[in-house]
């Protein structure tokens, strides 16, 4: 086999000059459709050559042939037509393939099937259709083209993560994953986002090393360039074959192939400007200061930049900007006539992104190859902070015997870059508290010391950026083989394995005179980790044709997967040099290895049942062991019953109208088990130990359920799709719930029991939700195309039932507010708690003090919730002659976010909110107040009061209430728009090209919401965390413009 | 079609192996370590350390209440829920301290296991100190009680004694296990009798808080302090080693030197020091020696020392600009300083408290016993001693040196105020008296010049509110939660 395989590797190189033949004649001419329209890009091959060509716009062709020799016409959506070629003019009309129904979609497995046998919905989405330019992530691109498909990009930082889920939130376990499969051509691509532990061992408030660094999703480490196409497997029954590694959603990858023809060489590149244009808005109307004085003048000629009057120095609560002067309490006059207000925004830098790639591509009747090089750079819109990825893809396939053919691709990818911080302690917390009667991008004095604007309390960020950041390089090795075997026409077996091998290293430097490295002077971060994953699979299917009208097929299957992420941690603190970043530089270090390791078995069958092309039924099982779970509960089965029925075949309704309908039903259960390492309670070598050469155990505050079994989720699908006006309009509505028993999750538990999250099998819960597609072919002729899309979805969950000891389920607080990610039993998922404001009786109370408080009579109470009441986009894709254009707007409705930055804001009187200010003293709230003389009775209130730092910054009067800090997170974005052109042919001849197309388009611009801060798409954590409805330390989103040139040779 | 079958049975066959236990037997994280292969030395250790660690985070709020230091010298603390005192009691000495108990018990290490009840007592002691209510009885019970009851103060108060002499009894008695402690002893490196003595010492201060309530009597106090600490051998405390960074020196020292948040004494201690409170009487001195060995005076040459007000703007008493940090390499904060829980310089303090309370001594009376101020000039020697410095010179000024027949209780609580820097348990002092500046002289609550937005202005704080972490997910704290500004239970 090694032999067979070094031949076809040898033969791809050589094959780009073997398309030469002897050719006696140019036949010539058009292609239409049954109505005379002429077709463009319909594909013409001579039979049993490598000799191909495609019609122009016009529906022109010229091709070399021989007398006798048979042309194949192929084109998407017509029957494939073939005629022997008598002469030299060729006129050929094509037959519209019956309503393209014989459509196929990849689904589990890469297998594909045709998407009208389906009992379930897959959405599958061209590459063609998506614009990838300048996207790091690939599966970024699909954003708002899928109904109930969620990406999110949670941070605008170079190369970071996109947080997927497909209907929802799949599981109500804190800190779970809730990100979808990603499979590549058959098997798995690993998709985490590591986030490691990069925080120091004092010194840090943050909650865990995700909410630092946009890291990246280490899907995004494939080439966009490469995707033909990406199904999504949305429910069970879709993703039942995968067993648990499937249990939220699956997407399916489908790489370019060569096709059979001219070898296709292909360069493209593109360059994208991004700009952070959405940001909090600010009160420019009063300056620096407090309590109306001014504290700290702007004099860049001293040494240090500023003039300190007295007191602390982060707060805008001063005088008016507009005062020339100010007099302070010892009567000195200070002058305040060069005041002015610096947006501290002007940090933020235009990013660039170029991307440059080549494929190589072809095919001749036995093999095909497809070579791809990529290069992608990008600089942040923060200084000092970039990301650049070269990919190398190879991929063949070699019919070695009629029935044993080979396919093998290899990949290689190496990315990596300066991450600039969010989070705790970092730029974006730094530039929140940022006052802006101090310009930001003045941050260095003349030593290179930091301009200390606020006298050691808040880093400057610019000085942050350019002095501290992580570094990461990843080096990614996929590789895999694929033989098929079909020895009799009825089986067909396959065999796929594949290794999928990173190495990521990772340095974090912060210098002691940062915040979060002065507690330990100075920091450095050296993490390596590897990952390995393994995967084998094996399928054999037999079909059988029973009678004319009854097929069926069974497929039997068996999956290994073995994964392995080492993780080695190499952290060391006080420094000797100050800014020297090498381990060497420490004093005191600490060493840290850890292995996560899980296997996974299955197997699995599917037996498929057709009757007729109208009804179809399939059962499909599978048992998985799993490494995770306790022994006794290692293996569970799980089945799966899914039916389609084209009913247009049988009620024939005025087919004029309706040209096909199609209903589907399934049901499927899948399970899924804990994550690593969760059973039981385990010893671990101490924090802080070994101190002082005496080492030190301690037990793990974490601690797992020894019986813990695997959840199990049981899942109902039905829908239509139904297709009117010769398929011109289409209707696709999927309606599905799930309900998830003995979930497996951390549940909060009271520090006092010992224990600070127990895992365990608790509560069930269900989420359902719908979807509705309807396309619309508005005008198809032969010049102009104009197809619209709309999606709508919605998905909700609710906990059902908690266990009588578990209180909630807390996924993350800020403490700060006291503002809570949670949920309780009987609530919805997404569910935020806090406090609100009291009132009685629909009137806001005042304290005896005249000013609103929290209502804390009671413990949290729900105050919003996270997740949107209904996403939806519109989208269209025009064409005229050689233009093309495409749109697609998106609305989120619904879903509150709390806003970290907007917050500091508020206490630091930058936020646009603190802008109506009282310091007369004759401010009357609105509202009532207990009667002194008469208790237990209420009055309108009357007592006067200030409206200044006193209030704005009060945690009780109004910082801690969610009316003021949790905010509407709708939002209507223009997700994308796109002109393309491509050159005509009359040019292409001149430069002897194939194709020459441009393109410019727009991402994200045009953004409408009520909400106040950064783009509320952003997060504070990283992709994959699980918590939503956190936002403002994040690195901000951008809005992108980007051209591109696309030539074939 | 033998062919397809022979290839399919050798799936299934590798299929199966595959799904042998052993295959799946990798659900072990490689650092972690079964309990039966580890001793109980293994684990004392980080009891141990995060004991003092939890006495630290308790008192980077109590000691900024007590006004000891401020956020720069001059920032007032809000209320607190000192929630890394709770997370460090609960989850890490608890615990690991049941394990260690266990181990003794199996093992018949009975002076061992008298240690383990010794950090028991001074945990929950301090906890409810500092919260009142606390979860005790049904604590560290995750499967029975997931929701653990809170108990009283006087309930805590009744088990830290009971902990306290049964730990007193067994090491009182012969172990003939032979078991002993090693380096792993991070406060005494194995020595029984000083742990016996630090038992009595903490039994004398737990009875002390309870003298006002009357449920103990001074001669309570006496009877166990008289079993105390000898000589500052015995102090209650963890030195740092080298390569590793004492908590205080890192807020103090590293954080000012990177121009960052830290702290530095107020002005009511410096005060205290620099004969402002208490004015020198001899001539000879202008400053209590060791407030050289802990703080430094950067202000120009012959500036007096000063601290900041406490909740002021960064000036200090006499309304000039504080000039008084914590020094470097100095007692308290050098990055090899010890970590303090209670010396012997506290237990004579205690003694001489306990000894004018039972002469009749109140928070106004003059004169006392030879008794008291035998135990008085003791305690103010042991510190001078155990900071370095020589007090002769302090110890003869006639503001010191005020005789049996002068002595007042302020005099007592100003040398313990000073003796115990930094230390959690001067907030209980203060709290017993309720912050007299009868007792505590020119005591003044927090001003409220500068940023704090202040619900409780013009109150004191008197105890911690519950963590976060325990509200989110039991409810029953709220049911005992109080503003902050209430009395604990044996200061009502």
């Amino acid at each position: 086999m090694k032999k067979k395989t070094t031949l076809s590797f040898l033969v791809f190189f050589t094959a780009a000059c073997s398309v030469l033949f002897s050719q006696n004649i140019t036949v010539s001419g058009t292609v239409t459709d049954a109505s005379s329209v002429p077709l463009p890009g319909v594909n013409i091959q001579v039979k049993g050559t490598n000799n191909g060509t495609s019609t122009d716009f016009d529906g022109n062709y010229k091709i070399s042939a021989n007398q006798g020799d048979v042309l194949v016409y192929s084109f998407l959506g017509f029957k494939t037509k073939e005629v022997t070629v008598t002469g030299t003019s060729l006129n050929v009309s094509l037959e519209e393939d019956a309503g393209q129904l014989d459509e196929v979609v990849v689904t589990a497995f890469g297998i594909e099937k045709k998407e009208k046998s389906l009992g379930y919905s897959v959405s599958q989405v061209k590459a063609e259709d998506l614009n990838l330019s300048g996207q790091m992530n690939g599966i970024t691109a699909l954003q708002g083209q899928v109904a109930g498909l969620q990406i999110n990009q949670n941070s605008g930082g170079a190369g970071a993560g996109a947080d997927i889920s497909i209907r929802g939130i799949t599981s109500i376990a804190p800190g779970r994953n809730n990100q979808p499969l990603i499979v590549l051509d058959g098997v798995a691509l690993n998709n985490d986002t590591f986030s490691g532990n990069i925080l120091p061992s004092a010194g840090s408030n943050s909650p865990g090393s995700f909410d630092q660094f946009g890291f990246t999703s280490r899907a995004g480490d494939i080439n966009a360039n490469d995707i033909e196409s990406i199904s999504v497997l949305k429910g069970g029954a879709a993703t039942a074959l995968y067993g648990v590694e499937a249990a939220n959603g699956v997407i399916v990858i489908t790489t370019k192939k060569g096709k059979e023809g001219k070898a296709q060489i292909k360069l493209r590149t593109s360059t994208t400007f991004r700009n952070v244009v959405k940001t909090p808005e600010y009160q420019k109307t009063y300056r620096e200061g407090y309590n109306g004085a001014p504290r700290q003048l702007y004099t860049p000629e001293t040494e240090t930049g500023f003039t300190r009057l007295g007191g602390t120095v982060f707060y805008n609560w001063g005088p008016e900007l507009s005062a020339d002067s100010y007099t302070l309490d010892d009567g000195t006059v200070v002058d305040l006539s060069n005041d002015k207000f610096y947006d501290p925004m002007d940090i933020f830098k235009t990013g660039i992104n170029t991307e440059t790639n080549l494929s190589i591509s072809g095919a001749t009747e036995k093999m095909n190859y497809y070579l791809s090089l990529g290069d992608q750079k990008e600089k942040s819109t923060i200084p000092n902070s970039d990301y650049e990825k070269i990919n190398m893809r190879l991929s063949a396939g070699y019919q070695i015997t009629d029935n044993f053919k080979l396919n093998s691709s290899i990949n290689y990818s190496k990315s990596g870059g300066r991450r600039a911080n969010g989070g705790d302690k970092s730029i974006m917390s730094s530039l929140a508290y940022f006052i802006w009667s101090f310009p930001v991008n003045d941050y260095q004095n003349a030593d290179g010391s930091e301009r200390d604007f606020s006298h050691g309390i808040i880093d400057n960020p610019r000085y942050y950026a350019e002095r501290s950041a992580l570094e990461d390089e990843v080096n990614r090795w996929t590789g895999n083989v694929n033989f098929n075997w079909a020895p009799e026409d009825w089986l067909n077996v396959n065999y796929k394995a594949q290794v999928d091998n990173y190495s990521d290293l990772r340095n974090r430097f912060v210098s002691a005179d940062l915040d979060s490295g002065t507690q330990v002077n100075g920091f450095i971060v050296n993490e390596n980790i590897n990952f390995t994953g393994l995967e084998s699979n094996l399928i054999a299917t037999a079909t059988k044709d029973w009678t004319e009208k009854f097929t069926t097929s069974l497929m039997v299957g068996n999956q290994i997967l073995d994964k392995k992420r080492i993780y080695n941690r190499m952290y060391g603190q006080n420094f000797n040099l100050p800014y020297f970043n090498h381990i060497s530089n420490t004093t005191d270090r600490d060493n840290s290895n850890s292995i996560n390791h899980q296997r996974t078995v299955g197997v699995f069958g599917e037996l498929k049942l057709e009757y007729d092309d109208k009804l179809f039924l399939s059962i499909t099982g599978r048992n998985d062991w799993l490494s995770t779970l306790p022994k006794q509960n290692r293996s569970f089965f799980y089945p799966s019953i899914s039916a389609s029925y084209v009913f247009t075949e049988d009620i024939l309704i005025d087919n004029d109208i309706l040209s096909f309908g199609k209903l589907r039903a399934s049901y499927a259960e899948v399970g899924n088990g804990p994550q690593f390492g969760q059973v039981g309670q385990l010893i671990y070598p101490a924090d802080g130990f070994p101190f002082g050469g005496v080492g030190g155990y301690a037990s793990s505050t974490l601690a797992g359920d020894v019986n813990m079994v695997p959840e199990s989720s049981k899942g109902i699908e039905i829908g239509t799709d139904l297709r009117f006006f010769k398929n011109k309009i289409r209707i696709d509505y999927s309606y599905y719930t799930t309900k998830v028993s003995s979930q497996i999750f951390n549940t909060s538990v009271p520090y006092s029991t010992g224990l600070s999250s127990y895992v365990t099998n608790a509560g069930d819960y269900k989420t359902w939700g719908h979807e509705l597609l309807v396309s619309g072919k508005i005008l198809s002729t032969a010049d102009t195309s104009l197809e619209l899309i709309w999606n709508f979805s919605t998905n909700k969950g609710k906990v059902i039932d908690l266990p009588d000891d578990i209180d909630n389920i807390n996924y993350y607080g800020d403490g700060g507010p006291e503002i809570f990610a949670r949920v309780k039993e009987g609530d919805e998922m997404g569910s935020m708690y806090g406090y609100n404001l009291k009132y009685i009786e629909g009137q806001l109370y005042l304290d005896s003090n005249g000013y609103p408080t929290l209502d804390r009579d009671n413990d949290y109470v729900k105050v919003g919730n996270a997740l949107p009441d209904f996403i939806t986009s519109i989208g269209t894709n025009f064409k005229w002659k050689n233009l093309g254009f495409n749109f697609l707007l998106e609305w989120k409705k619904g879903g509150d976010k709390y806003s970290w930055a907007r917050r500091q804001m508020l206490r630091g009187g930058t936020s646009i909110a603190t802008e109506y200010r009282v310091r007369t003293g004759d401010y009357v709230f609105d509202g009532v107040m207990e009667d002194p003389a008469n208790p237990g009775n209420y009055i309108p209130n009357t007592t006067q009061v200030n409206l200044d730092e006193g209030y704005y910054r009060s945690w009780s009067r109004y910082t801690g209430a969610a009316e003021n800090i949790l905010q509407d997170a709708s939002w209507i974005k223009l997700r994308n728009v796109s002109l393309s052109y491509d050159l005509t042919n009359v040019l292409l001849k001149k430069l002897n090209l194939s194709s020459i197309s441009v393109s410019a388009s727009a991402n994200n611009i045009l953004l409408w919401t009520p909400y106040d801060g950064y783009d509320p798409e952003g997060s504070t954590f990283s992709a994959g965390s699980g918590i939503y409805g956190f936002s403002g330390q994040g690195i901000p989103l951008t809005e992108n413009y980007s051209v591109s040139l696309q030539i074939g040779f | 079609m033998k062919k397809i079958l022979k290839i399919y049975l050798f799936v299934i066959v590798v299929g199966f192996t595959a799904c042998n236990d052993q295959y799946f037997d990798i659900n072990t994280p490689v650092d972690s370590v079964p309990l039966d292969q580890l001793d109980m030395k293994d684990l004392m250790g980080p009891v141990l350390y995060n004991t003092m660690l939890a006495q630290y985070y308790a008192s980077v709020v109590a000691g900024n209440y007590s006004q000891y230091f401020g956020g720069y010298g001059y920032s007032a603390a809000g209320k607190s829920e000192m929630a890394s005192t709770w997370s460090n009691i609960y989850l890490r000495v608890l615990p690991n301290l049941k394990l260690i108990k266990d181990k003794a018990n199996e093992k018949g290490a009975l002076h061992y296991g008298a240690v383990a009840l010794i950090v028991e007592a001074a945990n929950i002691g301090l906890a409810a100190d500092m919260w009142d209510k606390i979860p005790y009885s049904q604590a560290g019970q995750s499967s029975k009680y997931p929701h653990p009851d809170f108990d009283s103060q006087e309930q805590i108060y009744n088990s830290v004694f009971s902990l306290l002499d049964e730990a007193i009894h067994i090491l009182e008695a012969p172990d003939n296990s032979f078991i002993n402690m090693g380096s792993e002893d991070l406060i005494y490196g194995g020595d029984f009798d000083k742990w016996l003595r630090a038992a009595y010492t903490l039994k004398a201060r737990f009875q002390l808080h309870l003298v006002q309530k009357g449920i103990t009597t001074p001669n309570d106090v006496l009877t166990s302090i008289a079993n105390g600490f000898t000589s500052n051998d015995d102090n209650f405390m963890m030195v740092y080693p080298e390569n590793e960074l004492n908590p205080w020196y890192q807020g103090s020292i590293l954080t000012r030197q990177t121009g960052n948040y830290f702290v530095a004494p107020n002005d009511q201690i410096v005060s205290m020091m620099n004969g402002t409170s208490y004015p020198f009487q001899s001539g000879v001195i202008t400053e209590d020696p060791r407030l050289h060995e802990i703080y430094q005076n950067e202000g120009d040459p012959g500036d007096p020392w000063r601290g900041g007000m406490n909740g002021g703007i960064g000036d200090s008493s006499d309304g000039e600009p504080l000039n008084t940090f914590f020094k470097e390499g100095g007692y308290y904060t050098s990055s090899t300083s010890p970590l303090i829980l209670i010396t012997y310089a506290e237990a004579m303090f205690i003694k001489a408290e306990a000894a004018f309370l039972s002469d009749g001594g109140t928070s106004t009376s003059t004169g006392s016993t030879t008794e008291a101020y035998n135990a008085y000039m003791a305690g103010i020697s042991a510190s001078m001693d155990q900071i370095g410095v020589d007090g002769t010179d302090y110890m003869a000024d006639t503001s010191v040196d005020v005789g049996e027949a002068g002595l007042m209780l302020n005099h007592i609580m100003k040398e313990k105020y000073i003796a115990n820097n930094l230390n959690a348990e001067t907030y209980n002092d203060l709290r017993r008296y309720d912050f007299s500046s009868d007792v505590f002289k020119d005591l003044a609550i927090r001003l409220n010049l500068d940023d704090v937005v202040d619900d409780y202005d013009g109150l004191w704080f008197r105890r911690a509110i519950y963590p976060t972490s325990e509200k989110n997910a039991n409810p029953k704290a709220f049911d005992y939660e109080e503003e902050p500004t209430v009395s604990v239970w044996w200061a009502q």
